[in-house]
């Protein structure tokens, strides 16, 4: 037994000989340890004969030093440049990153802090290539929808799967609809992720081609997130607080009418629509002020702000890291907020050498207000098309609406104000983990994770009364609880071993899940009051009950062997086999490989002599199989859905059953090359990749006949099955560069990714394609056999008809029978539509069905992110920007605000609407003007050969009552340019020098101001470019639909980080 | 501690092992599965009762604006149906397709269910009465294709045709086919089921034969040149006397009622849609038709409908006719009520309805006073003194398909109405069309005809009506009774197409010759009462509008669309199908009937 004998010493940077602190220190071949001190001092008592400490700091190189006979020592401790060597998490263990084979790519703690980052997966935004995030809203709490590789299945959820230490994380349902909200049509876009607290985030992986995500086999298709988080380090505790404050608001505006142009506009329709009267307040515009702003009235300045506290620390024997946090934000369309509490224990425990216990655990509750701000029932579009002669309250304070001939809106902002819908979540999520070594270099891992939530949600429509046309006298209330229960049970065991230069890694394990749901629903209407809201005190006649519940469970059986030679010849070889209850017995299991090779060709001797220029060469080639089971359980069998009728209870069969159903199985190539140039200070990644998802998972396209379209109460649901191909196809480049080093640092960090995205094959007949809907059944995108998805479908439009002449040139001189009439045939002033085909395949002089056609892609050719860090001294200042280039955007919105319509407020451009006028002034047409009787009226716009356009080169359809002619067709007219270039976010950050902390045992303060989405560069029109999937389809087969989109704002904020 | 590693491996490996199958085997738990149910003749019945609703909720909207919209009946401004333009990017045209098709479906899943999975609990009478009334669903979906787009494909089975991997390629079958197939569907269904079904409001034989002597009316005429094959007429008669006579279905004396709540389940009816109020999760159960007809005044929840109403054209076959001169016609505080159907089908200025508000409620009016309803709903008082405008340019709302406000929906089924929700069955196939039919079946070919049953059939009806008996009817009498006696319940249309199959010209004729146009000044006139100094002093005695010109007048101005062309008898086929389906575009061809059977 050696003697006990207390060393002291100092740890420093080699760099700049500044104490270093929080250093890790460890008595080699023991389980004593301690860390530095603020000072960079430390002592410790060690114990063995010859002791050697182990010193480890993150982004430090590890450093042994042998202690002889000294009991003082000072150590200098050098930055590890050599990132290479860095641990990551590959999904079932760890492996060097010099070690990898496949595509992964990882962020950083400091990447995900350098933005203001309420939801984790805002962070990859930009970050990572390959990955394609696009925020759904803007509200508060929504969600990111994040493609990894281009999309690569169309029906079976497409999102990634995420892994929080180990746990899959149980996104449960992100649809509005089946939380119990009313957000739309469609899903709504509830972030699962939203629950999750940043901070206490370290690094996230993404893994992205076959070789690395087929260790996830059936679950792994659409790459996967490995998130890891924080934990304790033994030594004193060290506590941190993170605060934040920010203001939001939309800096952009659409360039609407004023109530003095509407009022032009309005009457000057008037002159030309057969005496219509106008509204007499109208005939003089300027006597007008400029009426309501309702972009003004629903947008505001919206807070936020957001604090975490955590301590870590630790003895030999346990260490933990504890956080909690609470996060506040105001949405910035009035009615909308956000705020999360979230708690964080992570415990490790070294029970025996060969036993080591772990504890991860999250509880986090959310309360969100979402009020409904998007598609057309949202506040948005309706405010923007409330006319602005409505002012927002009246003199009394209430809020006010003006009835004209019986008929007004509804006050857009009593809508935002008053209907509401709210949801309260709460999670705890979390594992318990051992890892035991019976032999040296074999360890067992067995591990039981969790995730438990529940929600709460309540639709709330109060009574109110603006007028007689526009009342509620009957309130109505629903809540809606839903529970879900995942559990996960995994063991592996991995065997660590070397022979000279062969080193390898064998693993082989098991895991089992199963996941529960289950929901109620009550409701009730005519409560006595608005004050309270319980169902109960509703009328009992009006109660409402209904439920569901259901399961799914997979079973895996998985092995992974990596090989290496000598650091320059790497193989790895993945399997796993897969059930899930998602499949009917005949297909319930299936098997998925992969393998990858790479070689370090940079280690090879010949090559040492070019090592001073390229430090790390790396070339890499990777083969796999995945899967995808998303499509929900019981869908290969047909069940029978209670629905009450007038007859008593019915039973209606829900979808067509397909037994055969199996697993949509992708295969991927990834051939991929790592140059690192002058020591590190250039990183450079390519990575090409194919791949192709066979079998899709998707609903079965039938024509209407078969009863399967419309309502999906009446519609005979078609057989969910496996019936298309998808391939994409694609390029990322990572560029990292270090500038500049030393005083003055410059980092760049550039990636971009180029993505083919291509439907191959479909069931059916040649000609179907996959109908993807705007909010209810008009159909604005047709993904084709050949073609990439989404793309948009309708016809050309190439101007207005500027005279008689040009409609009978391009419609071939077809006169309607009964001649011309504005309000019942085509007339000058009406959209032309291109002619490009018939029913024969050529043109015909018609317009209809047959001339529509693709009208432009949703899906960017690349998207790209560049960030920029400087530091100077304490200073530092990160500038990221982050863009999508030649994505189309279908303006929906703009659609509906150029609608020529007489009651509602439109774009200013609308003024520009095809403006008829005489040929001949002079010829009368004399007829009585219905509104004003005896007065006759000279109607001139009657006579098609009398009419030519003022403004022919006009791209505005005419305007008026009572149009025939669908001038509001999906067509070019409202497809924009969806490029953009965003400045994402501005940190300008200085800690404060040491000397000014001592006093205050503070170890560092770091304060910051952050600018986010300072600014866009784009041709689109609407209010945001990042026009993602349409969350108003249900479906889902819709992309880059922008209608009345809650837009991301502007935030502004200012922090402070600090440790003591 | 060897040992124990290896145990715990072994027990982490048995974990993982177990009965994989049965911890994957997850049946779904919150319903039943196809093969758990059919196990006796209730739920033989219950699979059968979603398509007494269910699948035709899209079509309902549609169905009231094709049947009385299009032809005329219901006025709505600038409406495609209205001016006669619909085209497939409506709303309501692709939702009619969608839902005609799905009750096919169900009614075809329904009778395949049925033969496959139904149980020892059953018996043959059952199943075949089950099976029987989705035949006449599928039935009545097929008549209301054939007379809406002409030509359709046969959709036979639908499992068959998935299977056959052929569902993209089909042609449309010629439309004397399809006549043929709705037939074949009905003589299955009149085997099948019974005189009298087991629970009043489901479809028994004499539904499937008031149906069949309808189709075979409607098909007499098709590919004919101005007359109606024989054949087709005497098996009209002969099903619709089975009806009128045999049936022992009695009309419901009181002709209002039989639109009121209580009279759900009168035996007027015959075929009906029998919608229930039902939680939101059940959207396309209810009947929500009220919301499209009426002003958000007129009861506790949604409505948009105050600004449509009867048109001018209906009007006047009532006999409320302005004849711009003096106060008439809608513009006259008169109504016309010796015929009683005219204030059961609209609601005019000066009617009051006690049977809707019988609250009896005080509103405050627009100009802050109050107003009360002691009388029960009045039209006038209504939109003069609490909405403070009058909506409906034609002078009139619809009462049909109206059920009155919160209270009056649980006077009349005891419990409260639901936001766009009610319980208030839509009689599609009734007894009163029956007598018609019957009558006009007799009438054939005839210029005009004293056939007793005729009389009998056509008199009983306007005994009903109030208005006096004739003693000898022509086909011009028959088409007027028919649309005064079913204004509003989707239907004029039909007898317009059953015409233009012999007598497209006269058709078309009688389309164009229709008033289509609306009133401008009602507002002034009424509110001002206007009306009680009219025609007392010449000129100056005109009530006047703001401008002190005179009001109201009928809008000679307004677009009606017309003239119609022929080509207005078809509706197009929904585009998203040509897309898939070129073979749609092509010409109908002959389908080989013999290769379906009902089993």
């Amino acid at each position: 037994m050696a003697q006990q004998r207390r060393i002291t010493g100092t740890v420093m940077d080699s760099k700049d000989n500044s104490a270093m602190i929080g250093v890790n220190i460890m008595e080699k071949g023991t389980i004593n340890g301690t860390i530095t001190d603020i000072d960079g001092n430390f002592s410790l008592n060690v114990t063995t004969q010859n002791p050697v400490l182990v010193l480890s700091s993150i982004g430090y190189k590890t450093l042994e030093a042998t202690i002889g006979n000294r009991s003082i020592l000072s150590i200098t401790m050098e930055e590890d440049a050599e990132m290479l060597d860095e641990v990551v998490v590959v999904g079932y263990g760890t492996m060097r990153k010099s070690d990898l084979s496949g595509a992964s790519i990882s962020v950083s703690e400091d990447k995900i802090k350098s933005s203001i980052v309420t939801n984790l997966d805002q962070a990859l935004q930009g970050r990572a290539a390959g990955v394609t995030s696009v925020m759904t809203s803007g509200a508060p709490g929504s969600a990111v929808s994040i493609r990894i590789r281009g999309q690569a299945t169309i029906n079976a959820g497409a999102e990634p799967l995420y892994v929080v230490d180990g746990v899959i994380f149980q996104g449960g349902s992100t649809t509005g609809l089946s939380l119990g909200l009313n957000l739309g049509n469609g899903r709504g876009a509830i972030s699962p992720l939203s629950t999750l607290n940043p901070s206490d985030i370290v690094s996230m992986e993404i893994l992205k081609d076959a070789s690395a995500t087929a260790i996830y086999g059936a679950q792994g298709a659409n790459g996967v997130v490995l998130i890891t988080t924080k934990r304790g380090q033994s030594g004193k505790a060290k506590f941190t607080y993170e605060g934040m404050f920010g203001v939001q608001d939309q800096i952009r505006r659409l360039d609407m009418m004023n109530l003095r142009e509407y009022a032009i506009y309005n009457h000057s329709i008037a002159a030309t629509t057969g005496g219509t009267d106008g509204t007499p307040e109208y005939r003089d515009p300027s006597l007008l002020g400029k009426g309501t702003d309702w972009q003004d009235a629903i947008f505001r300045q919206a807070l936020m702000t957001q604090h975490t506290v955590s301590a870590q620390g630790g003895v030999d024997a346990v260490q933990y890291y504890v956080s909690g946090s609470f996060m506040d934000q105001e949405g910035t369309i009035i009615g909308t907020d956000f705020n999360r509490y979230s708690f964080r224990v992570n415990l490790d425990a070294n029970l025996k050498p060969w036993m080591k216990l772990g504890l991860n655990t999250m509880y986090s509750k959310t309360s969100e207000r979402l009020g409904r701000a998007e598609g057309t029932e949202g506040v948005l579009t309706y405010s923007l098309l409330t006319p602005p002669d409505i002012p927002v309250y009246d003199a009394y304070g209430n809020y006010a609406s003006t009835v004209r001939e019986g008929y007004t809106r509804i006050n857009p902002i009593a809508i935002a104000e008053l209907d509401e819908n709210l949801l309260d979540r709460q999670k705890l999520n979390g594992n318990i983990f051992m890892d035991i070594t019976p032999l040296k270099d074999l360890t067992w891992h067995t591990e039981l994770g969790y995730d438990i939530s529940n929600s709460r949600s309540e639709q709330w429509q109060p009574t109110y009364d603006f007028g007689p046309a526009v009342q509620r006298p009957i309130n109505r209330i629903y809540w809606q609880r839903n529970n879900n229960m995942y559990w996960q049970l995994k063991n592996y065991l991995t065997y660590n071993g070397r022979i000279d230069k062969h080193s390898f890694i064998a693993m082989a394990g098991q895991e089992v899940w199963e996941s529960s749901w289950e929901w109620q629903r009550i409701g009730a209407d005519n409560l006595p009051g608005n004050e309270i809201r319980n169902p109960q005190l509703g009328d009992q006649d009006t109660y409402q009950i209904a439920d569901g519940m259901g399961d799914g469970a997979m079973a895996s059986f998985f092995t992974r062997e990596t090989y290496n030679y000598d650091d320059r010849y790497l193989l790895t070889y993945t399997y796993r086999y897969d059930g899930s209850s998602n499949f009917g017995p005949k297909n319930r299991w299936a098997g998925f490989h992969s393998a990858a090779a790479s070689w370090r060709f940079s280690n090879e001797a010949f090559f040492t002599s070019l090592n001073s220029i390229i430090s790390n060469g790396k070339l890499r080639i990777g083969w796999g199989q995945t899967g995808n089971s998303n499509i929900g359980g019981g869908l290969w069998g047909a069940s029978l859905q209670m629905f009450p009728t007038g007859l008593g209870a019915g039973y209606k069969q829900a979808q067509i059953a397909n037994p055969y159903v199996k697993w949509e199985t992708q295969e991927q190539w990834n051939l991929g090359l790592d140059l690192n140039f002058l020591n590190d200070r250039i990183n450079l990644v390519v990575d090409l990749y194919d791949k192709t998802a066979n079998d899709m998972l998707m609903q079965l396209q039938l024509p209407s006949y078969f009863g399967s379209r419309g309502n999906g109460n009446s519609a005979l649901t078609a057989p969910m099955g496996n019936y298309g191909t998808i391939n994409n196809k694609g390029l990322e480049i990572s560029l990292n560069t270090r500038n500049f080093t030393g005083d003055f640092t410059w980092d760049t960090d550039f990636q971009i990714s180029f993505n083919k995205n291509k439907l191959v094959a479909l069931s059916g007949t040649d000609a179907s394609g996959i109908e993807g809907y705007g909010q209810w059944s008009d159909v604005v995108s047709l993904s084709r056999i050949g073609a990439p998805l989404y793309e948009f479908y309708g016809y050309i439009a190439d101007g207005v008809y500027k005279n008689k002449q040009e409609i009978e040139e391009h419609l071939w001189g077809e006169i309607p029978e009964y001649g011309y009439d504005r309000y019942s045939t085509v007339f000058v002033g009406d959209i032309k539509y291109r002619d490009i085909s018939g029913p024969d395949g050529k043109p015909d002089g018609k317009i209809n069905t047959y001339d529509r056609t693709n009208i432009g892609s949703p899906l960017p050719k690349f998207t790209y992110g560049l960030t920029n860090t400087f530091s100077y001294k304490n200073f530092d200042l990160t500038l990221f920007v982050q863009g999508s280039y030649g994505n189309k955007i279908f303006n929906a919105l703009s659609r509906d605000l150029t609608g020529m319509g007489y009651w509602n407020n439109q774009l200013k451009k609308a003024m520009d609407y095809a403006n008829l006028i005489p040929i001949d002034p002079d010829k009368q047409y004399p007829v009585e003007n219905p509104y004003n009787s005896g007065e006759m009226i000279n109607n001139w716009f009657e006579d098609i050969d009398n009419v030519t356009l003022s403004n022919p080169d006009t791209k505005m359809s005419r305007a008026g009552k009572s149009l025939p002619y669908n001038n509001q067709r999906i067509s070019t007219r409202y497809i924009e340019d969806g490029s953009y270039l965003r400045i994402k976010n501005i940190v300008l950050g200085y800690i404060l020098p040491q000397r000014m902390l001592r006093k205050g045992q503070i170890e560092n303060i770091r304060v910051y101001a952050n600018i986010q989405n300072l600014w866009t560069f784009t041709k689109y029109s609407g209010y945001d470019p990042e026009v993602g999937i349409n969350p108003q389809d249900a479906t889902g087969y819709t992309f880059g639909f922008d209608q009345g989109r809650y837009p991301a704002p502007r935030i502004i904020s200012f922090g402070v980080n600090l440790s003591f | 501690m060897q040992r124990i590693n290896k145990l715990l491996l072994i027990v982490a490996i048995a974990i993982g092992m177990i009965s994989c199958e049965d911890f994957l085997n997850r049946p779904d738990k919150a319903n039943y599965t196809l093969s758990d149910f059919y196990q006796n003749d209730e739920q033989c019945f219950q699979a059968v009762n979603p398509l007494y609703t269910v699948p035709w909720f899209d079509f309902f909207r549609g169905w009231l604006r094709v049947g009385d919209c299009q032809s005329g009946n219901y006025f709505m401004d600038g409406n495609g149906f209205w001016m006669l333009t619909p085209n497939e990017d409506m709303e309501e045209v692709k939702n009619m397709s969608a839902s005609l098709w799905a009750v096919n479906a169900r009614a075809n899943t329904v009778l395949e269910n049925i033969n496959l999975y139904a149980g020892p609990g059953t018996t043959e009478t059952g199943r075949n009465a089950a099976k029987g009334e989705a035949l006449v669903w599928k039935a009545m979906a097929y008549f209301y294709m054939v007379r809406i787009y002409g030509a359709v494909p046969i959709v036979h089975n639908n499992t068959e045709l998935l299977a056959t991997g052929e569902y993209n390629n089909l042609y449309r079958a010629k439309i004397d086919n399809v006549y043929d197939y709705i037939v074949m569907t009905l003589e299955k269904a009149i085997e099948w089921l019974p005189e009298k079904a087991h629970q009043t409001g489901r479809i028994d034989q004499y539904s499937a034969y008031g149906l069949l002597a309808k189709v075979y009316l409607t098909k007499s005429g098709y590919g004919q040149n101005g007359t109606r094959n024989q054949d087709d007429l005497d098996k009209a008669r002969e099903y619709a006397r089975k009806v009128v006579r045999e049936s022992g279905r009695v009309l419901e004396p009181v002709y209002a009622d039989i639109f009121r709540g209580s009279k759900n389940l009168s035996d007027e009816s015959l075929i009906a849609w029998r919608w229930v109020i039902a939680g939101e999760t059940y959207w396309t159960a209810s009947n929500d038709l009220q919301s499209d007809l009426v002003s958000s005044a007129f009861s506790e929840f949604s409505g948009w409908g105050s600004w449509g109403g009867p048109s001018l054209d209906l009007q006047e076959a009532f006999g409320e006719k302005f004849d711009g001169l003096t106060p008439s016609g809608a513009i006259s505080p008169n109504r016309q009520n010796t015929d009683k159907r005219r204030k059961a089908t609209m609601m005019m200025y000066g009617d009051v309805y006690e049977y809707f508000w019988r609250d009896h409620p005080t509103k405050v009016g627009a100009d802050g006073q109050p107003v009360s309803f002691s009388g029960g709903f009045d039209f006038a008082k209504f939109y003069g003194k609490v909405v403070g405008d009058f909506n409906s340019s034609t002078g009139a709302n619809c009462v049909k398909h109206i059920v009155g406000n919160n209270a009056d929906h649980l006077a009349e089924f005891g419990i409260p109405m639901m936001d766009r929700k009610n319980n208030l069955a839509t009689h599609i196939l009734r007894l009163g069309d029956m007598y018609l039919v019957y009558a006009e079946a007799i009438l054939g070919n005839n210029a005009s005809t004293s056939d007793p049953e005729a009389l009998y059939a056509f008199n009983e009806i306007r005994k009903r009506a109030g208005v006096a008996e004739k003693t000898s009817i022509t086909f011009d009498d028959i088409f007027k009774e028919r649309r005064l006696e079913l204004a509003f319940e989707g239907d004029f249309w039909y007898d317009f197409v059953r015409l233009s199959y012999y007598k497209p010209n006269e058709a078309l004729a009688r389309l164009n010759a229709q008033n289509r146009k609306n009133y401008v000044g009602l507002n002034t006139y009424y509110f001002d009462e206007g009306w009680k100094t009219w025609g007392q002093g010449g000129e100056n005695s005109y009530p006047k509008d703001d401008n002190g010109k005179p009001a109201p007048r009928i809008n000679e101005g307004q677009p009606d669309g017309k003239p119609f062309t022929l080509s207005k008898f078809t509706m197009p086929f929904p585009s998203t199908d040509l897309a898939m389906n070129p073979n749609l575009a092509k010409d109908p061809i002959d389908y080989d009937l013999s290769q379906y059977t009902y089993e």
